[in-house]
């Protein structure tokens, strides 16, 4: 294990998807056939900096997108969360790297479904942490603004 | 006004209690500096050079007594017993102590106030034309569009971690007091040929080190249009500004980089594909939203004047015509004036107040004024309905409070950032050079017939005196350890949007005044009269008659002679 997972309650779960395969995305990811077939069980990670709408043409070859956070001061993750989602990604969506327990709800609300967070990490932020803030979901305009229809 | 409702109440109070939880884990050692910073940031709390800051968001610049009242009481209790109005209708208290903060926040929690967003890398506070509501020919009130835009940008899940700080400014008419040229986004409000409303959008604007003008986005949006798109234009930003340096991570950096057409269409595009995506604003808080900024009832205004608190010794009218004429302009309600109230006594630090101050400015608004009071980012205060028999009466209860400088928008009425009696970036003293020039010119009991002439100071490159668009624009900097001042002359931040340009060299701080007062003589002598104010002057003449006569050695090219007679 490398990583803790914390799921949308804020709990700390034991993830299978952990031992998937993983693909750092480079502009070749999709066009090789041999790994167009390995990638609907692997992660395909992806960084700030990466080709969004070349992954976005391709959604359909994938199941597993995690989100890499290089430090929690930089939210292009939040944006790249919210675009797929928009563009109908409906698989599983992970954000791994540098993310708070004070980010928990701004990663949630974007279409995470939950976090990674490195061992380091991990130790100052115990499952207790997570899931004090996830059981405190706080009021938010934006809803307000722009009720969700059921 | 606009008044909170439970869901506004209840937000800002559990923010108080997050922000209480969070100091207490930085007290605690469990986040460390890096990571508690972003989060004060957002709570308001800047570290500066002496102590922590806290500023509070105004919004809009719109204030009732109690509210000011409260900020007396912050003043008192927190801090040294005065704040500082700041230049986006912020007041900022400069020696607050961190534990005691989440107390002082709850304090502004109890009169509907905080200090969400007035920093970090994340939406700020929304600006608006200081008049808003109160001067005559507006679409609409810019408030109500502003509003909406602090509910939706209120911690937004997507938006808390920008590339940089992000600005929003709404004017409702053509006359621009809210710099929209010089915002990451500036909204001008409009109406199409088929009286629609909508908003013209300016992006990439700003001072700073790269001072920019706004480039034109859309010439219209309809209003029901403008969260989605606003949204469109703030997540192309969040994805692919620059990360990488901090001072070329504006918005707008990435419009030069990426040129203002293809940014265009890269937001059209996303507003195309997401806009199915958005409702309108729920329909009752639209209509609450909408009712809150209904002008007051101008028919209560009284014919003949309502007795002041307490009797007062009548000074001489000269005073108060004086003031008047300089410090009132003219109401949408013939029965109303806008009373502009200076925080620049001539000598003072722009921009503070006192607690008593601020408690007697509440006082008028309640006894004059409907208990409404304005914050305008010229760091005066606005008394936006007073009506006219009660001019003479809150004349002379600021007369009282040391608040009846009759200087607005004349060379003593300054704006100065903080600079290096606070501030941790500056390179240079900001503040007293203000001093320094309004006490000249006051001596010199000029600036009546000097008119309309805006000097704005920096202490340092980022420029947050907006030295860039001050007809008279100074810039402080460190000169091998030797504080040295650049002018530069003929910026304009209103509808004219205007960048300065630069004089030549800079002067040393005991020159600097003599400088002044030297471009002031050049305008003095060679204006046409003294309806020729000096921007019209410069516009006219160009810069070069004053750096003849600033830098002599430029005099010996006769071209520049010959053109300097021309215009003397």
């Amino acid at each position: 294990m490398t990583a803790q997972i914390i799921n949308q309650k804020g709990q700390v779960i034991d993830d299978h998807t952990q031992e998937l395969d993983r693909v750092l995305w480079d502009k070749d990811t999709f066009d090789s056939n041999a790994s167009q077939d390995n990638l609907l069980s692997s992660w395909l990670i992806i960084n700030g900096h990466d080709d969004l709408d070349a992954i976005i043409s391709n959604l359909q070859s994938v199941q597993h997108i995690a989100i890499h956070f290089p430090n929690f001061a930089d939210g292009r993750g939040f944006s790249m969360a919210r675009a797929l989602r928009d563009h109908g990604f409906k698989g599983h969506l992970r954000a791994e790297g540098h993310v708070m327990p004070d980010q928990f709800h701004h990663a949630m609300a974007v279409g995470f479904d939950d976090i990674a967070v490195p061992l380091d990490l991990a130790a100052r932020y115990g499952e207790q942490a997570w899931q004090d803030v996830a059981a405190n979901k706080p009021l938010d305009y934006q809803s307000r603004l722009n009720p969700i229809q059921a | 006004m606009y008044r909170y409702d439970d869901f506004d109440d209840a937000f800002v109070r559990q923010r108080v209690e997050a922000f209480r939880a969070q100091v207490q884990r930085r007290v605690d050692g469990v986040l460390t500096e890096d990571e508690f910073k972003p989060l004060r940031l957002q709570n308001g709390l800047y570290l500066q050079l002496h102590a922590y800051m806290l500023r509070v968001a105004i919004p809009y610049g719109t204030l009732n007594a109690k509210q000011m009242r409260q900020l007396a009481h912050i003043a008192e209790t927190y801090d040294r017993g005065f704040g500082h109005f700041t230049t986006r209708q912020n007041i900022q208290f400069n020696w607050i102590d961190l534990p005691r903060v989440a107390d002082a926040l709850a304090d502004l929690a109890d009169v509907e106030m905080h200090a969400i967003q007035t920093s970090g890398n994340c939406i700020r506070n929304v600006t608006a034309d200081h008049f808003a509501g109160a001067v005559a020919g507006e679409v609409q009130d810019p408030r109500i569009i502003a509003e909406m835009l602090r509910q939706w940008s209120t911690g937004h899940p997507e938006y808390a971690f920008l590339p940089r700080k992000f600005k929003i400014a709404v004017t409702g008419c053509d006359d621009d007091r809210a710099v929209v040229a010089f915002h990451d986004i500036g909204l001008k409000l409009l109406r199409d040929e088929t009286g629609q409303i909508g908003v013209k959008i300016y992006v990439g604007g700003g001072l700073g080190r790269t001072p920019r003008v706004g480039r034109v986005l859309q010439d219209f949006v309809p209003i029901d249009d403008l969260l989605p798109y606003i949204d469109q234009i703030i997540h192309v930003y969040n994805r692919y500004g620059r990360r990488d340096n901090k001072y070329k991570a504006r918005i707008k950096i990435l419009v030069d980089d990426m040129g203002i057409d293809a940014f265009r269409q890269e937001v059209d595009q996303g507003f195309a594909k997401t806009k199915a995506n958005h409702r309108s604003l729920p329909a009752a808080l639209n209509k609450a939203i909408t009712a809150a900024f209904s002008p007051p009832d101008f028919d209560q205004a009284p014919e003949t004047s309502q007795p002041p608190a307490e009797p007062i010794e009548l000074e001489n009218d000269i005073g108060f015509e004086h003031w008047q004429a300089t410090n009132t302009h003219a109401h949408r309600d013939h029965r109303h004036a806008i009373v502009s109230i200076s925080l620049k006594a001539h000598g003072a630090v722009p921009g503070d107040a006192t607690a008593d101050q601020m408690r007697a400015l509440a006082d008028l608004a309640e006894r004059y004024g409907y208990d409404e009071l304005r914050v305008s980012h010229e760091q005066n205060i606005i008394l936006p309905h007073i009506p006219k028999a009660n001019l003479r009466a809150v004349y002379q209860g600021l007369q009282k409070a040391g608040l009846a400088t009759a200087n607005i928008g004349l060379i003593s009425d300054i704006i100065a950032c903080p600079g290096m009696d606070y501030c941790g970036l500056a390179t240079a003293r900001s503040i007293p050079i203000a001093q320094q020039i309004a006490s000249r010119f006051h001596d010199l009991k000029t600036e009546h017939d000097i008119g309309p002439l805006k000097i704005k100071i920096s202490g340092c490159i980022n420029a947050c005196g907006h030295h860039h668009v001050g007809h008279i624009g100074i810039l402080g900097l460190d000169r091998a350890g030797v504080e040295n001042y650049q002018i530069t002359l003929g910026g304009d931040g209103t509808e004219g949007a205007t960048l300065g340009e630069r004089l030549g060299p800079g002067f040393p701080a005991d020159q600097l005044i003599d400088a002044i007062e030297t471009i002031v003589a050049v305008y003095l002598d060679g204006r046409r009269s003294a309806q020729e104010d000096f921007l019209s002057f410069i516009r006219r003449v160009g810069l070069l008659p004053f750096k003849i006569r600033l830098y002599p050695a430029a005099k010996k090219k006769t071209s520049a002679t010959d053109h300097y007679q021309q215009v003397s």
